[in-house]
């Protein structure tokens, strides 16, 4: 047997008042205790201590009166705790507390309708296209070769489209249905006055291939459609034909020979309903609407503002500007009626 | 009488009696711990329903994975270390003591000491004694008292006590064998040696139990 150590029995002693003892070890310092005379005084007086201090305890507890004040003091603090979250929800809700009981999937439910509602305006701000007009000349109308028009074949060929009645397929037949157009004026699939058949063609032995090119402008028409009020696509339909009457005036070799004043005289209407309609836009909340007028705006307001007798720099510089933004197709693509195209067997 | 786990789930619904009649079940157990840990019946109160109120906010998250008095007590914990800090913050010196015109104050509030038919010297010699007590308690840092009456009060383990004031087992060791030296002071426990031993050494233990 060891020998008896005070100090170490003393630190265990703590251990042994407050029962953190196991069952042997316990048997074991209580006898190694009653074999000490110090020990056992030390440990009885530090018993004694808890006994007197359970004693005193008990004492300063407050009579049975007074829980019935203190409970009444926890109600009247309750009454004024307003109800939890959980329950407030619960509420609001209208009381359909499965939702509320289990708040993590309520929340991780939540997350998914957010991120799928996110996922669905990326979606849809990708089709519609921020900025409308960058995205209209990556998608162009396959709008037919006119005489005036023969610039937008630039811009048709910078965006891979076909330039119209050129490459396309293998004699595959291409109907546009019917819709309002002008004797003279480009023919876009939503106003040929007549069924408009283009052919397919190889060139240069390529084949272009033009059905995709067709769907997209179909949905291109599908969306400016969705996008624009009729109001607005026809105020594209005017401004575009402005603006190419404008381009080609504007053109010509000598500045005495550019005659601008008819441009000018419609351009200031022209201006004034392009105000109204973006307002309007604006008002609803249409963005792209509001974006593709307010691209149109500053040429409207400089073709109107332009002196009498226009110097070359002037016509020039909105010309080139013109070119460079790219606004008469942009238009163009705006102003599409959606059509649905047929294809016919060759 | 209804279980404890109807009135849980009628609190969580948001029924203020359901709460009421929970509380009453462990309102003398907190409001003890209270009473000597703030040593100030009026503070005792204050604090414990004070626990109530934090009890009945998070009642809503109570998952009945541990009984409900544990999860009580670790909210009571939680709430006399936040007063610790709040007390720390608003005194930085000065220990307060229990007085005895505290005790007669208890009287007025229908707080007088429990068997009231005792005899007036008998009574007087208990509020004396509790009187001592809280003394010895003052002369305790906050964290020693609240590990004191975890251990002893609502029987904790070291490592529970440890993990509750996130101090080591050797703290909370520490600071129990100098509560009872504290209190052994105050109190005039004498070190006098038995007659008979083992009958009476294992008391704590057995009291417990």
């Amino acid at each position: 047997m060891s020998m008896h150590d005070c100090m170490k029995t003393r630190e265990r002693m703590v251990d042994l008042v407050f029962d953190e003892l196991g069952p042997e070890a316990r048997r074991l310092a209580l006898m190694e205790i009653e074999g000490c005379h110090d020990c056992l005084a030390e440990y009885r007086s530090m018993a004694e201590t808890l006994r007197v201090f359970d004693q005193a305890a008990e004492t300063a507890m407050p009579e049975e009166s007074y829980w019935l004040g203190y409970e009444a003091r926890l109600r009247d603090r309750l009454r004024h705790e307003p109800p939890n979250w959980k329950l407030r929800l619960a509420n609001w809700l209208g009381g359909f507390r499965p939702l509320t009981a289990r708040p993590l999937q309520l929340a991780v439910g939540l997350a998914l309708v957010l991120l799928a509602i996110g996922w669905w305006n990326w979606r849809h701000g990708q089709a519609v296209g921020t900025p409308p007009i960058a995205n209209n000349i990556a998608n162009p109308t396959p709008a037919p070769r006119s005489k005036v028009d023969l610039r937008d074949e630039d811009i048709a060929k910078k965006s891979e489209f076909p330039p119209p009645g050129g490459a396309l397929g293998k004699g595959k037949k291409f109907v546009v249905p019917p819709s309002g157009g002008r004797v003279g004026e480009p023919q876009r699939p939503a106003e040929a006055g007549t069924t408009n058949i283009v052919r397919r063609e190889e060139r240069g032995g390529g084949i272009v291939e033009n059905d995709d090119v067709v769907s997209r402008v179909y949905d291109q028409s599908l969306i400016a459609a969705s996008l624009f009020t009729p109001e607005t696509i026809k105020h594209f339909e005017k401004a575009q034909l402005m603006l190419r009457s404008f381009r080609n005036a504007s053109a010509a070799k000598s500045p005495s020979a550019a005659d601008v004043a008819y441009e000018k005289q419609l351009s200031r209407r022209l201006l004034y309903q392009n105000i109204l309609l973006r307002r309007d836009a604006e008002m609803k909340g249409n963005l792209p609407a509001e974006e593709a007028l307010s691209s149109l705006e500053p040429f409207l307001l400089d073709i109107a503002n332009l002196p009498d007798k226009p110097s070359g720099n002037e016509l020039g510089g909105i010309r080139e500007r013109l070119q460079r933004k790219e606004l008469i197709a942009a238009l163009q693509i705006s102003s599409a009626r959606p059509s649905t195209p047929t294809y016919q067997n060759p | 009488m209804i279980q404890e786990h109807k009135l849980i789930e009628r609190a969580q619904e948001g029924d203020h009696e359901a709460f009421c009649l929970l509380a009453r079940s462990y309102q003398r157990r907190i409001y003890a711990l209270a009473l000597h840990y703030t040593r100030d019946p009026h503070e005792a109160e204050d604090l414990s329903q004070e626990v109530w109120l934090k009890a009945y906010r998070a009642i809503g998250g109570f998952r009945g994975e541990a009984g409900f008095y544990t999860w009580l007590r670790r909210i009571t914990v939680n709430t006399f270390l936040n007063h610790q800090r709040e007390m720390k913050t608003m005194y930085s010196s000065g220990k307060k003591a229990f007085r005895l015109g505290e005790l007669v104050s208890l009287d007025e509030l229908g707080m007088t000491p429990a068997e009231p038919r005792q005899a007036p010297e008998e009574r007087l010699q208990q509020q004396m004694m509790v009187e001592k007590v809280m003394e010895g308690l003052s002369e305790l840092t906050a964290q020693q008292r609240l590990i004191f009456l975890l251990k002893h009060r609502e029987g904790m383990t070291y490592e529970e006590i440890a993990q509750s004031c996130a101090v080591s087992t050797g703290t909370v060791k520490k600071a129990l064998f100098r509560a009872v030296n504290r209190l052994r002071e105050f109190l005039g426990v004498k070190l006098s040696p038995p007659n008979s031993a083992l009958d009476e050494v294992s008391y704590a233990a057995r009291e417990r139990r």
